[in-house]
């Protein structure tokens, strides 16, 4: 198998199955969030703290709920 | 990627002063080193292990001391120092960083004589491409490299392949469970488990801060503080659920303790056994020994029957020639007596005795004749037919039979040849015996029983927390339900303050709930990519051809398949080692971390041809490949032609003395 193959690479395995959960089971979910969070998260996974990635998706979150409340808010 | 560029020992194990090992620190590099048993290959593997994180252990996998670890010639000149320093190279997308790791141990100032890991103190230094960083920036450092959770892939030890048949058990152990975890781990599985736990915890937050803005609201402010009660309680579970889970491991790893002490000592048991038995036969052989010699002396008395018997025999013989010529005589005198007086009769009556016809002269005279030849008869028979001699023979014959029966000589020559086979047998005993006694020699007979009562002891309580478990389990998932319901119950309230909160709280349950529908479809993916890998690696480097591949349980463990995809129930301790060994082939190809791997004794049970086969797979396991290996596993002269051309480097370790080996580059 080539190393550098989709199929080797744990991080592009991982997004895969989370993109693939997400367009069946939340499509209104932002992609682009769910691929941040999992990069966040291949970054940090030998962690035991957890602070740093916790906040790092928190503020992540919150990006996007505050674009998507401005959205909401302006179409009511 | 991480590669190895050098290795200095200090004072390690049996490396005395500063012994170096220098790499290429490229890839497709193959190392061997040679040594022979205790010769310190396992402590060179060590030496890594421990300047990584601190641990070296021993082959029961049990933490060795410091004090085990320093070089007693070393010690005993007085330097009680340990290092390992590691020259690495981090083989990043934006190049190459160089990084060394230093661990050193030495005693605490002011202590001589240290005894106990408290009497340590540890230096660490890390140098991240010519910056020195902070001692706490160790551990960290070496995470990013190669975290200690996903060692045993790439760390090594062939004599602990047998770890990974426990996990074909379905009922798996608590130390399945620890490989299988690590595992995971080294496919990249905990980049979701931790997304999911992370989100967990965050999900929370967003509830608790919607609920806590909620319950301003009117109308849903009932609801809201509901939901924060319900909440609060869930969060008790959980913790309780958590604290449970850690007793649970806590539980499991007494019990695999207990087990593998048990299973230390099953050969006591067997010598107790033995002991028991032995102890048994010396004392059924004595008696029989015992018994057997005072037959002995009682047939001894009777010897002289054997010495007289050859003598008695003649002269019974002669007796009873005698005694049937005087038993003729009485009996055929009896009959011409009675005769006698028949013809008597006869004479005296002129006539004939059977039909009463007178007798005439001529024949009368004959009668008489015959009579008087009759009487000559009985006369002459008078002095055989003597039946007091007749009874004093047969009373003498009779003492004679019963003082010479045959035989005692030869029942006192199988008595002998019973003796000499009961010393033989008591001499196999006495061995047993001795050889039971010296296993068991300081060893409490008690040891063997106190830890089968730990380990009853630890399952029943095992049990309990399980059902504790599930009980709580239980009381959680109504506490979500209700949750749900509250949560229904406070609606889509969009009021200013409220939305952004509602959003975060909604984006983040949906996050978390698709973390925790993916674990389970990542872990199902990843073990169909270990299946497929490992089943790969397994045909290449089994020699049996009848079998088709492999296939993969829940703990990832390995069962072989035949042609016509049926499971091989029984495989050798071989086949073990080469599913083993295709187990981790595949691990490292999916691996989310790439580094070394240091492979001790990797050949112990394989024959020539699977030896072959691994050394001609072993190139393509990792970037760079050391291995540790003994002159019973590789013969260099015949066993090395499958990676002719791809050993980039040979070291020899020299046993020295005792304790003290030294590393050699081979020319």
């Amino acid at each position: 198998m080539d190393p550098n193959s989709d199929q080797a690479d744990p991080a592009a395995r991982t997004l895969k199955v989370l993109e693939a959960t997400r367009q069946a089971e939340h499509p209104g979910l932002p992609a682009a969030l769910l691929a941040e969070i999992a990069t966040i998260e291949e970054q940090n996974q030998f962690d035991d703290d957890r602070s740093k990635a916790r906040r790092a998706i928190r503020d992540l979150i919150d990006q996007y709920a505050r674009s998507a409340a401005l959205t909401e808010g302006g179409s009511k | 990627m991480m590669l190895l560029k050098r290795v200095e020992l200090e004072n390690f194990g049996p490396y005395f002063g500063t012994q170096t090992i220098e790499l290429k620190g490229d890839s497709n590099e193959l190392v061997l080193v040679h040594g022979e048993n205790m010769a310190g290959k396992t402590s060179l593997l060590n030496a890594v292990r421990w300047c990584l994180y601190g641990e070296a252990k021993d082959r029961s996998g049990a933490s060795t001391p410091t004090q085990k670890l320093i070089n007693a010639d070393a010690w005993d000149a007085g330097d009680k120092r340990v290092g390992v320093s590691l020259d690495l190279l981090d083989r990043t997308s934006e190049g190459d960083v160089p990084i060394t790791l230093h661990r050193q141990r030495q005693p605490r100032q002011g202590i001589s004589s240290p005894t106990a890991e408290k009497d340590f103190s540890t230096h660490l230094a890390v140098d991240l491409n010519g910056h020195i960083l902070a001692e706490d920036q160790f551990d960290d450092t070496v995470n990013s490299l190669l975290p200690e959770s996903i060692s045993r892939f790439f760390l090594f030890d062939g004599e602990l392949l047998r770890e990974y048949e426990e996990l074909l058990q379905e009922d798996s152990t608590a130390h399945a469970r620890q490989v299988k975890r690590a595992i995971e781990m080294i496919l990249g599985v905990p980049a979701v488990q931790n997304g999911k736990t992370d989100l967990a915890a965050l999900q929370k937050d967003a509830a608790r801060a919607f609920n806590r803005e909620a319950k301003k609201h009117k109308g849903i402010e009932e609801a809201a503080r509901n939901a924060e009660t319900l909440q609060d309680e869930a969060e008790h579970l959980e913790a309780e659920q958590e604290k449970l889970h850690s007793q649970e491991e806590s539980v499991l790893r007494s019990l695999r303790a207990v087990k593998e002490e048990l299973s230390k000592h099953a050969h006591l048991a067997e010598s107790a056994r033995l002991l028991a038995t032995t102890e048994q036969t010396l004392e059924r052989l004595d008696g029989e020994r015992v018994q057997k010699l005072l037959d002995r002396r009682e047939l001894a008395k009777e010897v002289w029957r054997d010495v007289l018997a050859p003598r008695l025999r003649q002269e019974i013989f002669g007796l009873e020639r005698e005694h049937t010529q005087i038993a003729e005589a009485i009996n055929e005198t009896r009959d011409l007596e009675i005769k006698h007086l028949e013809r008597e009769k006869s004479i005296a009556d002129e006539r004939c005795g059977t039909c009463g016809q007178p007798i005439p002269d001529d024949l009368r005279l004959q009668e008489q004749n015959k009579l008087t030849q009759v009487i000559d008869r009985i006369d002459q028979l008078k002095s055989v037919a003597d039946e007091t001699r007749l009874n004093q023979l047969g009373t003498a014959i009779g003492r004679m039979r019963d003082i010479a029966p045959a035989g005692v000589d030869s029942a006192i020559k199988q008595l002998e040849k019973d003796l000499v086979k009961i010393a033989i047998d008591e001499h196999k005993a006495e061995r047993e015996k001795e050889n039971a006694e010296s296993d068991l020699r300081g060893v409490d007979p008690k040891l063997v029983p106190e830890f089968e009562q730990r380990r009853d002891h630890l399952n029943k309580h095992l049990g309990q927390i399980e059902k504790a478990v599930k009980e709580t389990e239980e009381a959680l998932g109504e506490k979500h339900v209700a949750l749900q319901a509250q949560k229904r119950a406070m609606g889509e309230k969009d009021e200013p303050g409220l939305m952004r909160l509602r959003i975060v709280r909604d984006m983040t349950e949906e996050l978390l709930d698709a973390y925790e529908r993916s674990v389970d479809d990542l872990t199902d993916d990843l073990r169909s990519n270990v299946e497929r890998q490992a089943s790969e690696i397994f045909r290449e480097l089994t020699t049996d051809k009848t079998y088709s591949g492999l296939r993969i349980n829940s703990n990832y463990g390995l069962t072989i398949l035949d042609m016509n995809n049926s499971e091989v129930p029984v495989r050798s301790a071989g086949a073990e080692q080469v599913v083993a060994l295709s187990l981790i082939g595949a691990l490292n190809r999916l691996a989310s971390r790439r580094g070394p791997v240091i492979m001790d004794t990797p050949f112990g049970r394989l024959d020539r041809q699977h030896r072959e086969n691994i050394l001609r797979f072993i190139p393509t396991l990792a970037d760079q490949v050391a291995l540790l290996v003994h002159s019973g596993e590789i013969d260099p002269e015949r066993d090395l032609e499958p990676v002719k051309g791809k050993v980039s480097a040979e070291l020899d370790i020299i046993h020295i003395a005792s304790g003290r080996s030294e590393l050699r580059s081979r020319k």
